[in-house]
C-alpha cells in the first residue's frame, strides 16, 4: 500500500487497474538542420505560435462563464506570444544556429529561465513558471498533430500519463477509461480546465507515477481529494466500498430531485434549461433531466480548428447535441458570436479600438455571408433530427432580423432543391442584449419567434460598463433598475405577442436574482450546469404572487437596495 | 529625448502582467522606448524584453523616451509605475 497526493482536477471515486501510457510530447529534436530546411522550420514555429494564440482564445471564451480570475494570466501569455522580439529571436536561433524549430524554442526559453533563476529572487524566479508554460504550449502545438490518443488509452482502466494535452482531453473519454492520472500538470493549465468536464475522476501531479506503478496494479482514485492509493489493503477497500455506497445514495437523491417537475411553491411550471459550450456537456447527468439547451454557444467550432467548419461538419456537431439529449428537447443554437478582434488577420479587418462595440455577432455574420450561410445550412440539416432553433446574437435593428431570415429562406430553398430533409418550421429568434431591441421589444417581437435575454451584454451596454473590467464589476450589475426595467419590458412584450422569452445570461444562475426574475414574469431560465440544482431548489420556495408583490414593493429601489432586499429574501 | 528614473514599489516587481501592461501601453505611441537597468538595456515595447530585466521590488530603472510623442508616452508609462500597475 502506498498513498500519493496530487491536485484534484475532476471529482469522483473509482477503483480499478492502471494502464501506463508513455510518450514524451515535449522531447525536442537533436542535431542541426540543413540550410534548405530553415524556412520550413521557421514556418512551423510561426504556425505553432498562431495555434497557441487561438488555443488561448478558446480557453478565454470557455473561462468567461467559469473562472474569471484565470483570464488575466492567460491574456498576458497571449501578449508574450504576440511579441515580435520573441518571434524574431527564435527565428534567429533557427537561421543562425541551424537548430530545429522545437529545439530553438526550448533553448530560447531556457536561456530566459536561466537568466531569471540567476537573479536569486524567490518571487522573480517564480516567473519562470510562466515561461515554462508558454514554452510547453508552443512545443506541444508543434508536435501534437502526430499523436492519436486512441492508440494509448484502454477501456475500463485507470490511465496514467506523463502529461496531458488540452486538445486531446476531450477525445480521451471516447476510449472510456475509468479515471485519468497525470504525472505532471498544473491545476491552472488549459488541460485542467477542460478535464473538469469529462465526467470521470482526474488527478494531476502524481509524481513518479510512471516509475512506481506497474501495468495492471490495483488503485483507488479519490478524485475530490486528489488522492491515489496504490495496492490498497483490506482497510482501504472496505472504506472505499462504504464511501461508494453513500455516494450512490447522494447521487440518487440528486437524480430524484432532478426528475421532479420544476415548480414554484404554488405549482407554476417553470422551464429550466441549460447553457452549454461543447456537445459533450450534454452527457453530464444533470443535463439529462432538464427541459432543454437554452443556449448552445458555437464559437468553439471556430477556435478548435482556427477556421469555420463546413455546413456538413457543423451539422454532425448539432446532431450530436440532439442525440445526447432526451428526445424532443429544444436546443437553441446561437450562431457565431465572434468579433473582428479575434479574426483580424484572417479577414483583413481593421483593428477595432473597441471590439465590443464593433463588428461582432450578427454584424460579422451579415458581412461575411458565406460563413453565416454555412452555419444556417448546418443547423437546417440537423434540424430534421430534433427540435433545433436558430438564435441570432447582437441584434440591434429589425433590418438585421429580416436580412437573416432572407438568408435562412434561401438556404431552405437550396436544401429543398437538393432534397435534403430539414424542419421547415424551424423557429428563428433573437438575443435581447443590445438596449435598442429591449426598448422596442414590442416591435421586435413581431419579427422573432422567441426572445432570449443575455444579461451580461445587456448590462454592459445599458450602463456603458465593460464587462471584463474588474474595477467596475461590483458597481455595475444586472440589479440596476434600468437593466431590470428593460428585462421587464422584454418579458411583457413576449407575453403580449405570445412568443417564448428565456433568460440565458449569468443572472439566471444567480440565486439572488431568480426570485426577482420570477416576480418580473419570467417563466423560462437557461442556467449554467453547476446552477441547475440551486435554481431548482430556490424556485420551489416561493409563490408567484408573493414574488410579484415583493417586486412591486421594491421596484423603485436603487441597485444596492435591490441586491440587499433579495439577499435577505432568500436567506429567510 | 526624455530620461526618467523610477523605482519599483509594488510587491511583486515586474512579472508577466505588468510587463504586458507596459509593452501594450508603450506600443500605443510612435516614440522609441528603452528601459535600462544596471548595464542592461531593452526595448520597452517588448514583453519578453521587459521580463528579461528581472526587475523585483525596489529596483531602480531608467526609462528613455525618444520621438514625436515622447512627452505623452512618458506621462502614461510613469503613471503605470506610480499606480503600482494596479496591484495591492
Amino acid at each position: 500500500m502506498k498513498e500519493y497526493i496530487g491536485y484534484s482536477i475532476a471529482p469522483g471515486l473509482i477503483a480499478g487497474n492502471v494502464t501506463l501510457v508513455e510518450w514524451d510530447i515535449y522531447k525536442v529534436s537533436k542535431g542541426h538542420i540543413k540550410a534548405s530546411e530553415v524556412e520550413e522550420h521557421i514556418k512551423s514555429f510561426q504556425n505553432a505560435v498562431t495555434l497557441s494564440i487561438s488555443e488561448i482564445d478558446l480557453l478565454l471564451t470557455y473561462l468567461e462563464t467559469r473562472a474569471r480570475e484565470e483570464r488575466n494570466i492567460l491574456q498576458s501569455h497571449q501578449e508574450i506570444l504576440k511579441d515580435k522580439i520573441l518571434i524574431g529571436d527564435v527565428a534567429i536561433i533557427i537561421r543562425e544556429e541551424m537548430k530545429p524549430a522545437d529545439r530553438a524554442v526550448q533553448e530560447y526559453f531556457n536561456r530566459m529561465i536561466d537568466h531569471l533563476s540567476d537573479l536569486d529572487d524567490v518571487v522573480l524566479s517564480q516567473r519562470k513558471e510562466d515561461f515554462e508554460d508558454i514554452k510547453m504550449r508552443i512545443i506541444r502545438n508543434m508536435h501534437h498533430q502526430d499523436i492519436h490518443i486512441k492508440d494509448f488509452v484502454k477501456e475500463n482502466k485507470v490511465v496514467v500519463l506523463p502529461e496531458i494535452i488540452p486538445s486531446l482531453v476531450l477525445s480521451i473519454k471516447d476510449s472510456h477509461p475509468l479515471a485519468v492520472i497525470v504525472e505532471k500538470g498544473s491545476p491552472h493549465s488549459h488541460s485542467a480546465i477542460i478535464a473538469k468536464s469529462i465526467g470521470i475522476p482526474v488527478i494531476f501531479n502524481i509524481e513518479n507515477a510512471l516509475k512506481e506503478f506497474k501495468e495492471n496494479d490495483p488503485v483507488i482514485v479519490y478524485g475530490t481529494e486528489g488522492k491515489v492509493i496504490l495496492e490498497p489493503d483490506d482497510k482501504h477497500i472496505k472504506e472505499y466500498e462504504a464511501l461508494k455506497k453513500s455516494a450512490k445514495k447522494l447521487f440518487k437523491e440528486k437524480i430524484a430531485l432532478l426528475k421532479t417537475p420544476t415548480l414554484t411553491k404554488d405549482k407554476t411550471k417553470i422551464e429550466l434549461m441549460v447553457n452549454i459550450e461543447f456537445p459533450e456537456d450534454c452527457e453530464i447527468p444533470e443535463v439529462q433531466y432538464i427541459d432543454g439547451v437554452g443556449l448552445f454557444r458555437t464559437e468553439f467550432l471556430y477556435f478548435m480548428e482556427n477556421s469555420f467548419p463546413s455546413a456538413e461538419n457543423q451539422s454532425v456537431v448539432y446532431k450530436q447535441v440532439i442525440e445526447n439529449l432526451p428526445k424532443g428537447k429544444p436546443v437553441y443554437v446561437r450562431t457565431f458570436d465572434v468579433g473582428g478582434d479575434k479574426l483580424q488577420r484572417e479577414f483583413g479587418l481593421h483593428k477595432e479600438v473597441n471590439p465590443n462595440l464593433g463588428c461582432r455577432g450578427i454584424r460579422f455574420l451579415l458581412k461575411y455571408k458565406e460563413i453565416f450561410r454555412q452555419q444556417i445550412r448546418g443547423i437546417l440539416m440537423a434540424s430534421a433530427y430534433g427540435n433545433l432553433k436558430i438564435m441570432l446574437p447582437m441584434i440591434a435593428s429589425i433590418k438585421e432580423i429580416i436580412q437573416s431570415c432572407e438568408l435562412i429562406e434561401e438556404e431552405k430553398a437550396l436544401l429543398r432543391k437538393k432534397k435534403v430533409a430539414f424542419n421547415d418550421k424551424i423557429e428563428v429568434g433573437i438575443m435581447i442584449e443590445i438596449p435598442s431591441s429591449a426598448i422596442l421589444a414590442d416591435l421586435f417581437a413581431k419579427h422573432a419567434d422567441f426572445f432570449s435575454i443575455g444579461t451580461n451584454d445587456l448590462t454592459q451596454y445599458v450602463l456603458a460598463a465593460d464587462r471584463n473590467n474588474e474595477a467596475l464589476a461590483d458597481e455595475f450589475t444586472y440589479f440596476d433598475p434600468a437593466v431590470i426595467e428593460l428585462i421587464r419590458k422584454t418579458i411583457k412584450a413576449g407575453k403580449k405577442h405570445n412568443i417564448d422569452v428565456t433568460l440565458c445570461g449569468e443572472m439566471a444562475s444567480d440565486p439572488i436574482a431568480v426570485p426577482l426574475l420570477l416576480g418580473l414574469g419570467l417563466r423560462s431560465f437557461s442556467v449554467n450546469i453547476s446552477g441547475i440544482i440551486h435554481v431548482k431548489k430556490i424556485l420551489s420556495r416561493f409563490t408567484i404572487a408573493e414574488l410579484e408583490n415583493f417586486y412591486k414593493k421594491h421596484q423603485s429601489n436603487s441597485q444596492e437596495e435591490m441586491q440587499i432586499a433579495y439577499k435577505q429574501l432568500i436567506k429567510k | 529625448m526624455i530620461k526618467k528614473n523610477v523605482t519599483l514599489t509594488n510587491k511583486l516587481g515586474i512579472h508577466v502582467r505588468p510587463a504586458s501592461l507596459i509593452s501594450k501601453t508603450a506600443s500605443k505611441y510612435k516614440s522609441n522606448f528603452l528601459i535600462r537597468k544596471d548595464d542592461m538595456e531593452i526595448n520597452g515595447k517588448s514583453v519578453m524584453g521587459i521580463m528579461m530585466l528581472g526587475a523585483g521590488k525596489d529596483t531602480e530603472l531608467e526609462l528613455v523616451f525618444d520621438g514625436v510623442d515622447e512627452q505623452e508616452m512618458m506621462e502614461d508609462i510613469v503613471k503605470l509605475f506610480e499606480d503600482k500597475f494596479g496591484e495591492e
